[in-house]
C-alpha cells in the first residue's frame, strides 16, 4: 500500500489507529493491540501484492529463532556458527531476489555462458528489513540485546510506517516505545504534531517530487541532446525531486509513528545544507549511515588502524552503499564516486576546511549533484552525455517537455510554463537550504492557527492531486 | 491553543472540508453516476466519453443501446427509437477496442433489461488485445463496489473544472442532448480534398494472404469473439442483437490493401459472420460494399469517417431489413466487389472522377 493513496489515507490510517487504541485500553497482560498492529502492517505490506506476505513472515520467524538461541547460549563457539547462518540466509535472500539477475547477466557477458535469469519481481522493502533484522541477529550474537517476545519483535520489523523504506530503525529505538504503559493510549500531543509532519510530508512526496519527477523523467528520456542549461536544470531537478521524495516519505513515516506514540528516528537532516561529504552523509539517509558505520565500518577497524586503511574501509562501506541501492554498475560507480570525495576529503581536510564557506557548500552541492546522475541514469553513456552537457557552455532554451511539469493546473498559460519552472526551482531550493526540515518543525511543533491551516490544505491538496480526469480524445474509428 | 484543542480543530477542519467536497459532487454528480442531471446540462462530450457513459447506463431511462466506435457517433437516439422501436442511448466509445464495447454492455446488461443492441463492428479492432481498452478507463465509475467511488468524489477535474461547468449552465436544459451528445458530423470538412489529402493511389502490388473459403478467426479475433460479443449473445437470448459492417469509403480499403491487410481483414469479417449468423437473436447488415456511398468521397471526412447523413441511411435501412446477410455467401459476394473495385482503384492508379 502506498502512503499516496485513498486507501491509505481515508481508510487504513484511521482504521488502524482507532483499532490499536481501543485494543490499547485492554490490560498489558492482553497485547491485542500489538497483534492488530502486527496483523494491520502485513494488510499493508501486502496489499498490493500478497504473495510478498510469505516470504516476510518466514524471514521474521527464521531471525527470531536465531537469534533466541544465540540469546540463550554463553557459548561463543555455539553462536558464532548460528550468526553466519543468519547473515548466510539475510544476504542470500537479498542476493536471490535482488542481485541475482545482476550477477548472472554480467557473468553471461564476460564468459559468454547463457545461465538463465530469474526475472524476479523484488519483495517491497527487502533491503530494509533485512537490514533491520541483521541488526539484531548481530547484536544477539554480541549479546548485547534483551530478549524480546516474538510479538515485540515482529512489531519491530513490521511496523507499517518504516516498513517499505525506511528509516532503517533498531530494535532498541523501537521496542521499548511500544512496551511503554503510557504509549498505550491515544496522546493528542503526539498525534498533534504528527499529523502535521504527516501532512509536511505528504505534499513533500506527492506534490513537489512528482513536479520535479516529471521534468527530470523528460529530461533523462532525452538525455544525449541536452543543452548545457537543460543538463543544469534537469540535474539540479533530480537532486530535488531524490530529496522530496525520499525525505517526504520519512517525514510520513514519522508523522504516522507519532500518532501511534512511537518516534521513530532521523534519517534526513537538510543534507543540502552540508559543507562536506562527510556532513552530508551525517544528514543524509542517517539509518543508513548508522547502519553500515556500525556493522561495516567499525567491524573493520574504523579510522583506527592508520590513514591506508581508513581510506580502504571508506571505499569498502561506499561500495556496499552502492550495491545496497541497487544491482547495477552505475550504483557501484556512484557509490565508488563518494567514496572517493570522502577518501580524498579525509586526506585534504586541512586545506578543504580552510576554503571560503561558501565555496565549501557550492563544491559538495555540486558533486552531490553531479553524482545523483550517475545515480539516476539508465547507462553510462547517458550519465556521461549530462554531464558533459552541462560542462559544454552550449547555451540554448529550455524544451517544452521540461517546463511543462510546471504547468499549472488546467494547463493555464502555457506560454509561461518556463517561468513557473524558475519558481518552482527557487522555492525548492530555499526549502532545502534556508527553511527548517520537517523534522525540527515538528519537534518543535507550535499548534497555531496557520500550522492548522497548512495541515488541512496541504492533505486535502493531496488527495485531490490523485485522481483527475483524463480527457482523452481519439478521433479514428 | 493546546496541542489537543488543536489537533481536534484541524480534524473537524478536515473532515468538514472532505464531507463538503464529497457532498456536492455526489448531488451535483456531473457525470449522472448516482441521478440524471436535471437542474443543468451535463458535461457530456468525446473528450469525457469514458466518463458520462458510465452516468448514462447509470441513470438514463432507455431499453436499447447503440455500441461501437465513431462510427456509430452520428446515429440519433430519437430517430431509432422511431424506426426500431426501443428508447435508445448511445455508449458509443471513439476509437474503443472490442474489450470498451464489452465494458458498456456489462454495464448496460447490469443496468437495464435490454430489448436491442445496435453494434458496429470494425474488423481491424478485432486485432486489438482482448482485455486490453483503448485508454485508461475510469473504472471506478463501472464496478458496483462504491468505495472505490471516492476517485470520483476527491478528483481534482471534477472538482474544479466539471462542477464549475454545471453551474455554468444551471437552469438551463437541453432536450436534443440525448441525439447530439459525441456526434462531430458538423466539426470537419467533407470532400475529396480531405479524404485523400496525404494518400498516396499506385498501382503497386502488395502482397496478401489467400482468401479462405473456410474463414476461420485469427488468434486474436477469436478470442474477441469469445469473450466481448458471444458470452452476451448467449447469456440473453430475449435481446436482439443488430451487427452491421459500417461503410467505410474505398480508399479505406484501399489502405488496407497497401498495408497487405485487405484479404486477412474480409478473411476475419467472413469468420465473424460465420460465428454470428447460427444465433437466432442475431441479425448481421454489411454495409462495406455499399458502392453508392463507398466511391462517393464528398459523404466522408477521411478514409473511414462518414457524415451523420449515412448513420440514417444505415438506420432507415435495418428498419427495412435491406442490407441483411442471411448466408456467407452474401458476404463472400459483397467482399468480392470490394476486391474488384480495389483492384481497379489499383489499375487506374489514382482516384477518378467516376468508376
Amino acid at each position: 500500500m502506498l502512503f499516496n493513496s485513498y486507501v491509505f489515507i481515508l481508510a487504513f490510517l484511521p482504521l488502524t489507529l482507532i483499532g490499536y487504541f481501543l485494543l490499547g485500553r485492554l490490560p498489558e497482560r492482553i497485547p491485542l493491540n500489538k497483534l492488530f498492529l502486527v496483523l494491520a502492517s502485513f494488510v499493508f505490506y501486502g496489499y498490493n501484492n500478497p504473495s510478498y506476505v510469505p516470504i516476510i513472515v518466514c524471514s521474521i520467524l527464521i531471525n527470531y529463532a536465531l537469534s533466541q538461541m544465540m540469546l540463550a547460549s554463553e557459548k561463543k563457539g555455539l553462536r558464532l556458527p548460528l550468526m553466519l547462518l543468519g547473515l548466510f540466509l539475510n544476504l542470500g535472500v537479498l542476493f536471490y531476489f535482488k542481485y541475482h539477475d545482476f550477477f548472472i547477466s554480467n557473468f553471461n557477458a564476460a564468459f559468454k555462458t547463457s545461465f538463465a535469469l530469474h526475472h524476479l519481481m523484488l519483495p517491497l522493502g527487502i533491503s530494509f528489513f533485512t537490514f533491520q533484522q541483521l541488526s539484531y541477529v548481530i547484536d544477539s550474537y554480541r549479546r548485547t540485546v534483551p530478549r524480546y517476545n516474538i510479538l515485540d519483535y515482529a512489531l519491530f520489523v513490521t511496523f507499517f510506517p518504516q516498513l517499505v523504506a525506511g528509516p532503517i530503525v533498531l530494535h532498541s529505538e523501537i521496542v521499548p516505545q511500544f512496551a511503554d504503559e503510557k504509549n498505550r493510549r491515544f496522546n493528542f500531543d503526539n498525534f498533534a504534531p504528527g499529523l502535521y509532519a504527516f501532512a509536511l510530508g505528504l505534499f513533500k512526496k506527492v506534490i513537489v517530487a512528482d513536479t520535479f519527477g516529471a521534468a527530470v523523467e523528460a529530461g533523462f528520456s532525452s538525455a544525449l541532446s541536452l543543452n548545457t542549461i537543460e543538463a543544469w536544470f534537469v540535474a539540479i531537478g533530480y537532486t530535488l525531486q531524490l530529496y522530496f521524495d525520499f525525505s517526504g516519505y520519512c517525514d510520513v513515516a514519522t508523522g504516522v509513528g507519532l500518532m501511534f506514540n512511537i518516534k521513530i528516528p532521523l534519517n534526513f537532516n537538510s543534507p543540502y545544507k552540508s559543507m562536506n561529504i562527510r556532513e552530508f552523509w551525517q544528514r543524509w539517509h542517517i539509518t543508513l549511515s548508522r547502519f553500515l558505520t556500525s556493522y561495516i565500518y567499525f567491524p573493520l577497524g574504523g579510522s583506527r588502524k592508520g590513514l591506508t586503511r581508513t581510506c580502504i574501509n571508506l571505499m569498502i562501506v561506499f561500495l556496499a552503499s552502492g550495491l545496497w541501492h541497487g544491482a547495477g554498475w552505475l550504483f557501484l560507480l556512484w557509490g565508488l564516486m563518494h567514496g572517493a570525495a570522502s577518501v580524498l576529503y579525509r586526506l585534504f581536510r586541512k586545506q578543504y576546511d580552510s576554503l571560503h564557506p561558501a565555496l565549501q557548500w557550492l563544491m559538495t552541492f555540486c558533486f552531490v549533484i553531479v553524482a545523483w546522475v550517475f545515480f539516476r541514469a539508465t547507462s553510462l553513456a547517458d550519465a556521461l552525455a549530462i554531464v558533459k552537457s552541462m560542462l559544454m557552455m552550449d547555451f540554448g532554451p529550455i524544451r517544452d517537455s521540461i517546463t511543462s511539469a510546471f504547468a499549472l493546473p488546467g494547463g493555464f498559460r502555457p506560454g509561461y510554463n518556463g517561468i513557473f519552472m524558475m519558481i518552482w526551482y527557487v522555492l525548492a531550493l530555499v526549502a532545502c537550504l534556508g527553511m527548517r526540515n520537517t523534522y525540527e518543525k515538528t519537534m518543535d511543533f507550535k499548534p497555531t492557527l496557520l500550522n492548522a491551516f497548512t495541515t488541512v490544505v496541504l492533505i486535502l491538496y493531496v488527495t485531490l492531486s490523485l485522481s483527475g480526469v483524463s480527457v482523452f480524445l481519439y478521433f479514428n474509428f | 491553543m493546546t496541542r489537543k484543542r488543536w489537533a481536534l480543530l484541524t480534524m473537524a477542519m478536515l473532515l468538514g472540508a472532505l464531507s463538503l467536497l464529497i457532498g456536492s459532487v455526489v448531488i451535483i454528480d456531473p457525470f449522472e453516476i448516482y441521478h440524471k442531471a436535471t437542474a443543468f446540462i451535463p458535461p457530456i462530450s468525446s473528450g469525457t466519453q469514458s466518463y458520462s457513459n458510465a452516468g448514462i447506463a447509470r441513470s438514463y431511462d432507455y431499453d436499447s443501446v447503440i455500441i461501437g466506435s465513431s462510427m456509430t457517433e452520428n446515429f440519433r437516439p430519437s430517430k431509432l427509437n422511431a424506426l426500431l422501436g426501443g428508447r435508445f442511448v448511445k455508449l458509443c466509445i471513439n476509437g474503443g477496442t472490442p474489450y470498451n464495447h464489452r465494458q458498456m454492455l456489462d454495464m448496460a446488461f447490469a443496468n437495464r433489461d435490454i430489448r436491442t443492441v445496435l453494434y458496429g463492428l470494425d474488423v481491424d479492432a478485432l486485432t486489438f488485445f482482448y482485455t486490453t481498452p483503448k485508454t485508461e478507463m475510469p473504472d471506478y465509475l463501472y464496478s458496483a463496489d462504491l468505495l472505490d467511488d471516492v476517485r470520483y468524489w476527491l478528483n481534482q477535474s471534477v472538482l474544479g473544472k466539471y462542477i464549475p461547468a454545471c453551474l455554468k449552465t444551471l437552469g438551463q436544459s437541453d432536450p436534443d442532448q440525448i441525439d447530439t451528445m459525441y456526434a462531430w458530423g458538423e466539426d470537419f470538412a467533407y470532400g475529396r480534398d480531405a479524404v485523400l489529402a496525404g494518400k498516396h493511389i499506385s498501382s503497386d502490388e502488395v502482397p496478401q494472404e489467400e482468401r479462405q473459403t473456410d474463414p476461420v478467426l485469427s488468434q486474436q479475433s477469436m478470442l474477441n469473439v469469445e469473450h466481448n460479443l458471444i458470452p452476451f449473445i448467449e447469456a440473453h437470448p430475449q435481446t436482439e442483437f443488430i451487427f452491421f459492417f459500417p461503410p467505410y469509403s474505398l480508399a479505406r480499403w484501399y489502405e488496407f490493401y497497401q498495408q497487405g491487410k485487405l484479404i486477412y481483414h474480409l478473411n476475419q469479417k467472413d469468420a465473424v459472420i460465420k460465428r454470428l449468423l447460427p444465433y437466432d437473436n442475431v441479425r448481421i447488415y454489411d454495409f462495406h460494399a455499399e458502392l453508392d456511398w463507398i466511391l462517393n468521397l464528398d459523404l466522408y471526412v477521411d478514409t473511414e469517417h462518414y457524415g451523420p447523413q449515412i448513420n440514417s441511411e444505415i438506420a432507415a435501412r435495418i428498419a427495412r431489413d435491406e442490407n441483411r446477410i442471411l448466408s456467407l455467401d452474401e458476404a463472400r459476394s459483397n467482399d468480392a466487389v470490394l476486391i474488384d473495385y480495389v483492384g481497379r482503384l489499383r489499375a487506374l492508379g489514382a482516384w477518378p472522377d467516376s468508376f
